[in-house]
């Protein structure tokens, strides 16, 4: 069975899909509230929400504890879906996902660079770190993102195996490079090595959250306005020139937006594996191909799915703590195998 | 409205082209004949803009091709290249539409779906509309591009239009070669666009061409109606093959019949 039969044309209108979706994100968000070692009814968490409950304990842990967490899973989902639909659109290539091709492990290299060689710790590194860090982060990511960009084309074209494989080069680089560093760092840094490798939402701040938030907006923001010249692109590039496209100041654009999109929540949360690859799929299926509502709709996605993947790494094993990392690869490899097959099946007819 | 003065392109060391002019006049099907590497495709991309000539000049009306910007030219000319990305998925309706990105610019109107579904009539892939591109077959593909070109210059800007086709048949069936001809001659007559295809089958070229020109090393050989290009002994020089021209009762029109290679 070919994946590609089962896309049915939507039948509900884009702008209905993003209103389920919306509230499937809403109910997830109430849900991930309500879990953890002390366990809260929705009704609960809403009252504590609104401020209406008679349970000052519960309103605590629902906004002081765990909304400012929850929220950066909202955020930084949402920043990596829109990164991989981006991306995906970009390289004319389905299986382009920021982490696989390297370009979260290189803004997390960037930013532990900076933990490292400046002697912070993240979460506590004051004003300096909230600037210094998802800037660094930023950099890391266009430099590789460009990198890959660069190394992927052939003749004008972009190549999956090409792609494929100078990310599985970078990631090979910028994972000796984070284990140069941590060599390095200090005990306490080297103990922050799972957080760079496998990513955690345990940090959040209401200042890092609303810094990453910005970031994914405006990145968002631009993306839609260039959501007519990607579909174009997707025709080829060529193609896309022919239709009046400038796809060299096109290509540019998109590069430093992914950068700055996963940039923003990787120096927050460390790489989140396979993201950026599902929640574009899931997307697709729910919305068509055209970025007008696939970007919005990648950005949902990811959302409920960060969400989804935080709560299980937080309540599985409480009083332990997964690494949310885990979670996402275990998902995200299978998914992105299944894809692989189906793609290969597909080449050979 | 489009037309080539002295143009030169080179390559490693080769003339691509070779002082080559040609005007394309509105109206009217021109199809480009010669054998491999006569320098057809490289004549095509210099008139799309694609490629910038060594020597010479390209014109859209009075304006040299490199005074306009991507868009200004994607609003003047559309063009079908050879190859088309064969796995989207977009609807095909969607695929069309996008060739009226151009005048859209991303927030496609009721007129702009209203073109796509035309042009999609006119290039006999209305039934197609709601089929996923990347599962149809190679030639219910290339009407879909066909259509999307058509949809693109489907309006027509003061001082004409362009359509520029590269092997639009490579891909087709016997009735869809001669439909898509017919198409591409219609089109020309109806909107008054100057349309340009490069075609293999000199008969089939001969059958829907007002003016074929023919091209060999990068120069052009011949330039006329069918009839006189067919007969002339430099299209059989040019493809170093022996042939015999046969009249046809039925059409009227000339048959080349090549002999066996040596």
């Amino acid at each position: 069975m070919n994946a590609r039969t089962l896309t049915l044309p939507a039948a509900w209108p884009v702008a209905t899909t993003l209103g389920v979706l919306a509230a499937a994100l809403a109910m997830t968000v109430v849900l991930a509230l309500g879990s953890g070692a002390v366990a809260l009814s929705p009704g609960a968490v809403l009252a504590a929400l609104t401020g209406t409950g008679s349970d000052d304990g519960a309103a605590l842990v629902v906004r002081t504890l765990r909304l400012p967490r929850v929220m950066l899973g909202v955020i930084a989902g949402a920043g990596l879906g829109i990164a991989g639909a981006a991306m995906q659109g970009l390289m004319r290539n389905p299986l382009a996902d920021p982490g696989l091709i390297g370009v979260s492990s290189g803004a997390a290299l960037a930013a532990a660079a900076v933990v490292v060689l400046g002697g912070l710790l993240p979460g506590n590194g004051g004003a300096l770190s909230a600037v210094l860090l998802p800037a660094a982060a930023f950099t890391g990511a266009a430099l590789t993102t460009a990198l890959v960009y660069a190394a992927s084309r052939e003749n004008g074209r972009s190549s999956v195996t090409r792609m494929l494989l100078s990310g599985i080069a970078i990631n090979a680089l910028t994972m000796s490079g984070i284990g140069l560093l941590m060599f390095m760092g200090s005990d306490a840094q080297v103990r922050q090595f799972t957080f760079w490798t496998l990513g955690s939402l345990a940090a959040a701040t209401w200042p890092g959250v609303a810094a990453a938030a910005a970031a994914a907006a405006v990145a968002l923001h631009a993306l839609l306005r260039r959501a007519g010249p990607l579909d174009a692109l997707a025709l080829g590039e060529a193609q896309a020139g022919h239709l009046g496209v400038d796809t060299g100041r096109l290509n540019r654009s998109c590069v430093l937006l992914i950068a700055l999109s996963v940039g923003a929540t990787t120096a927050l949360t460390g790489t989140l594996g396979f993201i950026g690859l599902i929640a574009p799929h899931l997307a697709r299926r729910l919305v068509g191909p055209a970025h007008a509502g696939l970007l919005p709709a990648s950005a949902l996605c990811g959302a409920v799915l960060v969400v989804l993947a935080d709560t299980a790494a937080r309540t599985w094993v409480a009083p332990a703590e997964l690494p949310i990392g885990v979670l996402t690869a275990l998902i995200g490899a299978p998914f992105f195998m299944m894809l692989l097959r189906s793609r290969a099946a597909r080449e050979l007819h | 409205m489009l037309s080539a003065h002295h143009l030169v392109v080179r390559a490693g060391g080769r003339r691509l082209l070779d002082e080559l002019t040609l005007t394309l006049e509105p109206g009217q099907l021109c199809v480009l004949v010669g054998p491999n590497g006569a320098g057809k495709t490289t004549l095509l991309r210099a008139l799309s803009g694609d490629l910038l000539p060594g020597a010479g000049e390209v014109r859209y009306g009075d304006r040299p091709v490199s005074a306009l910007d991507a868009l200004q030219r994607a609003r003047l000319r559309a063009v079908l290249a050879q190859h088309q990305r064969s796995d989207l998925d977009h609807l095909a309706r969607d695929v069309v539409a996008l060739g009226r990105y151009p005048h859209h610019l991303g927030r496609p109107t009721a007129a702009d779906r209203a073109i796509a579904s035309e042009a999609m009539a006119l290039a006999g892939c209305s039934a197609l509309a709601q089929r996923v591109c990347g599962t149809l077959s190679g030639g219910e593909q290339a009407r879909v591009h066909l259509a999307r070109a058509l949809a693109q210059i489907w309006t027509a800007p003061a001082g004409g239009h362009a359509l520029l086709l590269d092997e639009p048949v490579a891909a087709l069936d016997i009735a869809w070669q001669h439909r898509t001809l017919a198409c591409a001659r219609d089109f020309a007559r109806q909107r008054g666009t100057a349309v340009l295809a490069i075609v293999h089958d000199l008969n089939l070229a001969a059958r829907y061409a007002d003016r074929m020109v023919l091209l060999a090393g990068g120069r052009l050989l011949q330039d006329g109606p069918p009839d006189q290009v067919l007969r002339s002994p430099a299209l059989a020089q040019a493809f170093g093959l022996r042939c015999r021209v046969l009249d046809d009762d039925g059409s009227g029109r000339p048959l080349l019949v090549a002999e066996a290679a040596d």
